[in-house]
């Protein structure tokens, strides 16, 4: 990028806003898949919608592709400069615009953390209910890229069914509003196609964001498992069984021993798995379901059924889940994890495939995951200094995203295509599906500047594919 | 392969199509449209043709293309809590079949019995209970779509979350059947809730009513919907005179529901009234009533009106004050925590087409200076061509019609109907 480039941005953003040191750009050279890297020559960091509108003219003028990044807690390489050589980083737009308790919505800028949407508003009694692991980290314009999940969309729905309305800025520079806090205009829902389009769209600038009643009551129970199958019966009998959990969650031996060596919640170290299960709702309503929960894990063999006794064992149970893969660091240099979805009763056959696939490539794979959604992330551990071990490990990750698509599932439930799982897309959509997919694209954006490479399979060129040098913490 | 059929079962104001054509499967539908597409024909996707009324004046309509023979349930899960069925099922049909696995979809449009999954989609129609349940893009999963030139795609799948490829059932949902035809539809489903209440609770005003209606849904309580009145729907059940009247339902398990109930003594005690409850027969009558009531009795005019709930209390004041003056009759139900009024205009001797059109424009304006939105859902089509059907929506349109370009170049599916003409 050439001096005068630079000195426009910085006109625009400040030079506080512009990044074109090569040190400093090392930082955004990955999000959380680490398997493939890419530097972008400069990284613009605009601190309002105006900003990125200025920044994307030029941008359209010039005829420079570019990439939306929010802060790079994406697990499918999302943000990864493809043959893009600016990104715009949501970084400083972080601004919580407007809070409406009476009509309960929330404006918020791209760059503010999910986590702290729910801070803003928990002393009204109200939550931003999608809550992705990394919600400490990840942000709202991250989240509406990705439509992200988290444990408890098992009740809640995932963000596409919390965001009412976008703002998003096109590839030509265009501001559009998509939506918004009064239901039911009618045309076509844009905002909910932008939903989950993984920045391929345009760059989305602020949202408005659904407010969820903070429940009266919770019970959140820890049940103790001997094996994976006993566990994953469980979850499928309570879901057949008619009742959904506002959260159920499992992990298997290798991530309770992980787990248990970061956090020290106290979990039982040789259990086979255990479930979280959380119900939530009106007190009264309560005591009976968790009679019926319990009465289930038992059937199925728990060794024990615990439940949190109070609100602090219980944001420590959560805690203990939510940071379970960056307790992962302790049991191997490196890890890759999965995020494909099967039907919910199709959970012990996609863990049952899961150690197979483990066998025949020889590798650890520890599992924690949104049981009750059918959503699995098997984290395949590995260490890149052993020959060959990074190559059996993406055979056997896409051996297990076959199995799921076998098995009646998706390749991804909430991490998105990204660069990573570009060449599945084939296994579950036909040429005309992908067809029409390009052709919306098109709509938004035309000449394919925004966020290019991803999602669909194309070749591209100047991406580094190589072991990973670091992990992100998640 | 498929039947022709007198037209005048579809006829949308006043024109009946070329022809009618009832597919029995996605392959002979697509074949339809593929032919349709071959000759220039322009293609209206229906059901039962209970909705026809609903849109803008038919650009053209030459082929009614009739999806009720395609009815079948594709494959049904209970335990995965999912279902696909093809677009031509009853709604009602569709519940009937869930209620066996004490499963719902939680959607209660009006008329089940007549409306059909790819009706309820494509006009993107909800009920009381989108308040708790949301409405039908929460719950679509995946969809099967014959594009307008024949070809057939698919979007998500048969899992309740799936980020695979854009979410492309996203766009079917309120597209009006301009966008394609949506062959089938997969669900994700919920447990039925063992009971349900109705409770109701008179005010002297429409702001009272709301101010009550605001503050519950800022407690702990879970209404599965909340309605306000300013007519008694459920005549003949012996009400009372006060014209505002709230209609609040409970659903869940025995000891949910007497809390509630409690919860709600205690609530509106404070605002000097006292709740009625509504016993299980009444209340699934007085619960039909509600849902109906977009659809039902004889009206000059019907409209949706949506505003942010703290708006609608404004709204209804002003309305009120209006008809008194303009000597109307109007009476609302209103989704309270939704912001969502849908009203009817009734026919009065001293109603004038210009009278109407007057009212109609009034009430556009109303909707636009509290920030809301007003659709025409009904009204004579014979005044379509002085009407705004859809009202302006925002600086997305040319967005909007660059997609209906893309994805219909020719213009054939359903032209004219939709917003903007599109």
């Amino acid at each position: 990028m050439d001096a005068s480039f630079i000195s426009h941005l910085s006109a625009i953003v400040g030079p506080d806003g512009v990044v074109s040191n090569k040190t400093a750009l090392s930082v955004y050279d990955c999000d959380g898949y680490t398997l493939e890297k890419s530097t972008p020559e400069v990284v613009v960091l605009p601190r309002s919608t105006e900003e990125v509108v200025a920044v994307v003219k030029f941008l359209h003028k010039e005829k420079i592709a570019f990439v939306p990044r929010g802060a790079g807690t994406g697990l499918s390489g999302g943000c990864l400069p493809v043959e893009a050589p600016v990104m715009i980083g949501t970084s400083r737009m972080n601004q919580i615009l407007h809070i409406d308790f009476l009509n309960r919505y929330v404006i918020a800028q791209a760059g503010v953390v999910n986590l702290w949407v729910s801070n803003a508003v928990k002393s009204q009694g109200f939550q931003y209910a999608p809550d992705p692991s990394s919600q400490q980290a990840c942000t709202i314009g991250g989240n509406v890229a990705e439509n992200s999940g988290g444990p408890h969309t098992l009740k809640y729905g995932v963000t596409t069914n919390h965001v009412l309305g976008v703002e998003l800025v096109l590839p030509d520079g265009e501001v559009i509003q998509l939506g918004g806090a009064v239901e039911d205009i009618p045309g076509y829902d844009l905002r909910g196609i932008t939903i989950g389009a993984e920045g391929t769209f345009g760059i989305v600038t602020s949202a408005t964001l659904r407010l969820t009643r903070l429940p009266q009551a919770y019970r959140t129970f820890l049940a103790v498992f001997e094996s994976v199958h006993d566990a994953t019966q469980t979850v499928s009998d309570i879901i057949a069984d008619g009742i959904v959990p506002a959260a159920l969650e499992m992990m298997d031996t290798l991530i309770i021993q992980a787990v248990e060596a970061a956090f020290r919640f106290g979990f039982p170290t040789d259990a086979g798995a255990v479930l979280i299960i959380e119900i939530d709702g009106l007190a009264a309503g309560l005591d009976p379901l968790a009679t019926r929960i319990t009465h289930l894990c038992e059937k199925n063999g728990s060794r024990e059924v615990r439940v949190a006794r109070d609100d602090t064992e219980r944001l420590a149970l959560w805690k203990s889940r939510k940071r379970a893969f960056g307790a992962v660091g302790r049991l191997a240099p490196n890890y890759c994890t999965q995020d494909g979805v099967v039907p919910r009763t199709k959970v012990p056959d996609i863990l049952r495939a899961i150690s197979g696939v483990a066998e025949k490539y020889q590798l650890r794979i520890a599992n924690v995951f949104h049981a009750g959604d059918g959503n699995i992330h098997p984290i395949l551990l590995y260490d890149e200094r052993n020959a060959g071990e990074t190559e059996r490990v993406l055979k056997a990750g896409q051996e297990i995203l076959t199995a799921c698509v076998d098995l009646g599932g998706s390749l991804t439930g909430e991490h998105g295509i990204g660069v990573e799982k570009m060449g599945q897309m084939s296994l579950i959509f036909s040429p005309e599906d992908l067809l029409i997919m390009t052709q919306v694209r098109s709509v938004f954006n035309p000449e394919n500047r925004c966020n290019p490479n991803k999602i669909f399979p194309t070749p591209h060129g100047c991406i580094d594919t190589r072991v990973p040098r670091r992990q992100v913490p998640l | 392969m498929s039947g022709s059929e007198n037209g005048a079962r579809f006829v949308i104001d006043g024109r009946e199509p070329q022809e009618v054509s009832f597919p029995e499967s996605v392959e002979q539908a697509a074949g339809v449209v593929y032919t349709a597409a071959e000759h220039q024909r322009a293609v209206s996707p229906v059901g039962t043709g209970t909705f026809l009324h609903i849109g803008g004046l038919p650009r053209r309509y030459d082929l009614a293309l009739c999806l009720q023979r395609m009815n079948r349930i594709v494959d049904y899960q209970p335990t995965d809590m999912t279902i696909s069925v093809e677009a031509g099922l009853p709604l009602a049909q569709l519940q009937r079949i869930l209620g066996e696995q004490n499963q719902w979809l939680p959607l209660d449009p009006p008329w089940p019995e007549r409306v059909t999954v790819g009706g309820l989609i494509a006009m993107n129609l909800s009920g009381p209970s989108r308040l708790s349940q949301g409405t039908i893009r929460d719950f679509l999963i995946g969809i099967k779509v014959i594009r307008a030139d024949g070809t057939v795609i698919k979007s998500g799948g048969r899992v309740v979350k799936n980020v695979a490829g854009y979410d492309l059932a996203k766009l079917y949902c309120g597209s009006f059947g301009t966008l394609g035809v949506i062959a089938e539809a997969t669900f994700k489903i919920r447990p039925r809730p063992e009971t349900q209440v109705v409770c109701s609770v008179d005010f002297p005003s429409a702001e009272q009513a709301m101010e009550v209606a605001l503050r519950m849904l800022g407690t702990e309580l879970q209404p599965i919907f909340l309605e306000l009145a300013n007519c008694d729907p459920s005549e003949g059940q012996g009400a009372d005179a006060s014209p505002y009247r709230l209609f609040i339902g409970f659903a869940g398990i025995a000891e949910e529901m007497i809390y509630q109930q409690n919860r709600l003594q205690e609530i509106i005690s404070i605002a000097g009234r006292n709740p009625q409850t509504w016993e299980e027969g009444r209340g699934q009558t007085l619960t039909a009533t509600l849902r109906d009531f977009p659809v039902s009795g004889e009206a000059a005019l019907r409209c949706k009106v949506s505003l942010l709930p703290s708006q609608l209390a404004a709204f209804c004041k002003a309305l009120e004050e209006e008809i008194h003056v303009r000597n109307l009759s109007v009476q609302y139900i209103a989704h309270a925590g939704n912001g969502i009024a849908n009203c009817r205009l009734l026919q009065t001797e001293n109603l004038s087409r210009e009278k109407l059109l007057s009212f109609v424009d009034w009430l556009r304006i109303l909707a636009k200076q509290l920030g809301g939105h007003m659709v025409v859902e009904a009204i004579d089509s014979a005044l379509k061509d002085r009407v705004d059907i859809w009202g302006h929506v925002g600086n997305s349109f040319p967005l909007m019609k660059r997609l209906k370009e893309t994805l219909d170049p020719q213009g054939m599916l359903n032209p004219g109907r939709f917003v903007g003409g599109m």
